[in-house]
């Protein structure tokens, strides 16, 4: 081979080598580039991924660092192939050797159509550039960018490891529905809802669309709470509607069982209990023609029993005002023995339950309602928890919910009374020492020296005998309590609260005496004592 | 047989440049950049323009350069009422012995290797325009007749940049013919005094000749047989085509104070005055830092500035420094 000859195999050989190179260093330069990218992305995968599903990060929290590898070695073999030019590297090396473009200029021109000329230039230019090896022409350099790799990582692996867990639902989240029990629920719904006298007024018919609006939406079988919702809704609704109507506590029902110990007034009695105002009009004027006739002649014993029992009407506060009056003039009038006085007081009597017979039945369409729904609420509440089991059930969550006098964990408890039911953890008492501990913190403020003025409001009302019991106002307030519950997502901590409210508050045995206890006294203001 | 380049070939030429050089130098005092693109231009087969304030050696150097070249020399000197004829020659009647009349060419100064054109900005422009020709296609035309200029050729012009009154500016077409402009700029105090020394004194330089008329030949033939590999040649292009205003991807400055960019001839001087170089460097190639070296002295005379920057003292040089600094080296 001739020195031409060796020298271009040189100049071609020693290209190839600083080609090979510089796609080494292309692909290295491309990785770390890859790098910073695939790790911005590994954090955006790991913030969208915390955002979509925590938990399921939680369980593999190597996912969004997968992502990095391929990135990175795609941008290894995209670098890798990127082009590599000639005169770059060749330039490279004459930077190096100082060889004034010798080089660049010998691999441009080794294909001169004047060959000499051209062998003399790759001699020359070889003689300059060989001693230098290509690590030397093309170091390898990092790329200062990398640097910016780490923080995206180490933000997601920070996010990765610190991400919360999902709150888990304080309150465990109640069994659905069957449809089965849905089907139970729409039947008692059905059967409440024909037991509702007929709608003679506008309200009574607007109360029976909502109660056939509620009736389909069951039928849908809805979600419990969006039931249990609705149902509060059209209560709420109710309640406003006999609060603008000024006919919310009206009722002749506890008057009426009043009016049925005497015997001359029992279909008076009979007919107010079953709301039928207008008949019930129709027998006070028959009564009051009876005594004009004088085929109704009381004696003084009878005008005495009908003083007190129109009395009753008359005190009663669920009785319309404009009643109870004409009721205490019965009453006086049946107290003075006057038959023509009676006589009067029970047409007006009529008359005016005549006037109210609207609005009476309207007060009575809603209570019904309104107690209709309540036992609705309890059936809802009821379906789909533990009714009694022995050994646990789903519902119960294995506390052995047992019902009656059976022993058991959790025993003497069971069924629908009072503090029983959901509240299945129950210590049946008193609160326990280590509850002490978790009383919330009080402020202690000193009470400081200065006027106070303290005054009491006992309303009519509130020192009227009671028509419930204790215990079943307690269980009324559980239910509700309850029913409430289920709407809401209440902290754990305040559900202890709640429980031990009802705790202080459960009656004793006994407590039904409480009925009959006398209204009490209301405090003495300090100017008084 | 011309000879192709050799490493002797280049060494001759390194060797016969330093010793012209050095002989110049004998009596021009402190100008070796001066000389150095005076003796590049004369290789490379171009005119050179002098530029600068009287009294600073122009014509001493042309006349100190001829006698070191031992290369015929004539000097004009450019004045208003100058002739075309006066510098090309003309025909003249000429009686014979036997009496008969004819027309016989007359050669002007412009018939000698070296001829210097000084102040030539003071001739009229059809004065100036008679040696169009003869720096362009080394030949003169007179009547019909075509008459070849002694090789090597090359007109040496002065002008004076500071007396602008009875002056006329050369055309751009004239400037463009010369190869280099050469701004001469005042000495400084180590100059002076040498300048002192030399010529103040009986103590005359001498010039020997060093080089003869055979060898120029032979140098200018090598020059042009160096090489210039295409990135090179793309580097000069595209300098050349930064200073056009109108393309996308000139420099701001040029843009801003060009009216008019560097012409092809200009490309054409980079390269040969690059070849210059490389053979001065031992080199069988020109490199893009040859291309650097020269680009100044190249293009100055090349770029016609527009009235804003004549009206903000923006010199060419000013704007050619900015080109060479934004455009890059080609990397692929």
């Amino acid at each position: 081979m001739s020195q031409s000859q060796t020298d271009r195999h040189t100049l071609e050989s020693s290209l190839r080598s600083l080609r090979s190179r510089q796609r080494w260093l292309n692909a290295v330069d491309w990785a770390l580039k890859a790098t910073v990218l695939g790790s911005v992305v590994t954090l955006m995968a790991a913030v969208l991924i915390i955002l979509v599903d925590r938990d399921w990060i939680l369980a593999h929290p190597w996912f969004p660092f997968v992502l990095l590898p391929p990135i990175s070695l795609s941008g290894f073999v995209a670098g890798r192939f990127r082009p590599v030019s000639n005169l770059q590297v060749a330039r490279a090396v004459d930077a190096v050797a100082a060889g004034e473009d010798r080089f660049a200029s010998a691999v441009q021109l080794a294909g001169n159509r004047n060959r000499e000329r051209a062998d003399r230039l790759i001699e020359d230019a070889l003689k300059r550039v060989l001693p230098i090896r290509p690590v030397r022409v093309l170091p390898q350099r990092l790329w200062g960018g990398v640097a910016w790799a780490v923080l995206p990582l180490v933000c997601a692996i920070t996010l990765v490891m610190l991400a919360p867990p999902t709150v888990i639902a304080i309150v465990p989240t109640e069994p659905g529905l069957t449809d089965s029990q849905w089907q139970e629920i729409q039947q008692q719904f059905e059967q409440m809802k024909q037991d509702l006298p007929g709608a003679q007024t506008p309200e009574a018919k607007d109360l029976n669309r909502r109660l056939e609006d509620l009736a389909r939406l069951l039928s849908d079988k809805p979600d419990k709470k969006d039931a249990l919702a609705a149902i509060s809704r059209l209560r709420d609704h109710l309640t406003q509607q006999s609060r603008k109507s000024g006919t919310q506590n009206w009722s002749m029902q506890k008057s009426a069982k009043a009016l049925a110990r005497n015997k001359d007034l029992k279909n008076l009695s009979a007919l107010l209990q079953k709301g039928e105002y207008a008949k019930a009009a129709a027998e006070l004027k028959n009564l009051a023609e009876q005594l004009k006739t004088k085929q109704w002649s009381p004696t003084a014993e009878d005008y005495q029993q009908l003083g007190a029992d129109l009395g009753q009407l008359a005190v009663d506060p669920a009785t319309p005002q404009d009643l109870q009056q004409a009721a205490q003039e019965c009453a006086d009038a049946a107290n003075s023995m006057s038959r023509s006085a009676l006589e009067e007081a029970l047409r007006r009597l009529a008359e005016q339950i005549e006037q109210d017979s609207k609005q009476l039945s309207n007060a009575d369409s809603t209570r019904q309602a309104q107690s209709m729904l309540e036992q609705l609420e309890r059936l809802i509440n009821k379906e789909g928890q533990c009714s009694g089991c022995k050994e646990g059930c789903a519902s119960c969550q294995g506390n052995s919910f047992v019902k009656g006098n059976k022993k058991g964990p959790g025993a003497g408890k069971g069924g629908l009374q009072a503090g029983r039911g959901s509240m299945s953890q129950w210590k049946g008492g008193g609160l326990q020492d280590t509850d002490e501990a978790r009383q919330p913190g009080q402020t202690n403020v000193p009470e400081q020296n200065g006027t106070s003025t303290r005054f009491n409001i006992v309303s009519q009302q509130e020192s009227a005998t009671s028509g419930m019991t204790y215990e079943q106002m307690y269980a009324e307030l559980v239910h509700q309590a309850e029913a409430d519950l289920n709407l809401e997502t209440l902290p754990f901590a305040y559900r202890e609260y709640l429980r031990r409210y009802f705790v202080a508050i459960k009656p004793e045995p006994g407590d039904d005496a409480a009925a009959t206890e006398q209204p009490t006294q209301p405090d003495k203001s300090p100017d008084e004592q | 047989m011309t000879q192709d380049l050799s490493p002797e070939r280049i060494e001759k030429f390194s060797e016969h440049y330093q010793r012209l050089s050095a002989e110049v130098s004998k009596r021009i005092v402190g100008y070796t950049g001066i000389i150095d693109q005076v003796l590049t231009a004369f290789f490379a087969g171009g005119h050179i323009l002098l530029e600068g304030v009287p009294g600073l050696g122009k014509t001493l150097l042309v006349r100190t350069l001829s006698d070191a070249a031992h290369l015929s020399f004539r000097r004009v000197q450019f004045t208003p009422d100058l002739m075309p004829a006066d510098i090309t020659g003309t025909n003249i009647i000429f009686d014979d012995e036997h009496g008969s009349r004819s027309f016989r060419f007359q050669a002007g100064p412009i018939f000698a290797n070296l001829v210097l054109a000084d102040e030539i900005n003071r001739a009229t422009p059809k004065t100036q325009s008679a040696v169009l020709e003869s720096m362009q296609e080394h030949s003169v035309t007179v009547g019909t007749t075509t008459h070849p200029l002694p090789e090597p050729f090359c007109l040496l012009a002065t002008q004076n940049p500071i007396e602008m009154e009875g002056t006329y500016p050369l055309p751009e077409a004239q400037v463009d013919r010369f190869f280099f402009k050469v701004d001469l700029k005042p000495q400084g105090e180590e100059e002076l005094v040498g300048i002192i020394d030399r010529t103040t004194s009986d103590d005359v330089t001498q010039i020997k000749p060093v080089i003869n008329h055979e060898q120029i030949t032979e140098m200018q033939l090598a020059v042009r047989q160096v090489l210039a590999a295409d990135f090179v040649k793309r580097y000069a292009a595209r300098l050349a085509l930064a200073t056009h205003p109108d393309r996308p991807d000139t420099p701001d400055m040029a843009r801003r104070f060009v009216r008019f960019g560097v012409s092809p001839r200009g490309v054409q001087t980079l390269i040969l005055a690059a070849k210059v170089r490389a053979l001065l460097n031992a080199r069988y190639n020109i490199s893009c830092a040859d291309i650097r070296d020269v680009a100044l002295p190249a293009l100055r005379h090349r770029i016609i500035r527009n009235f804003e920057a004549e009206a903000e003292g923006i010199t060419p040089d000013a704007v050619l420094s900015d080109v060479l600094e934004r455009v890059p080296e080609p990397k692929s």
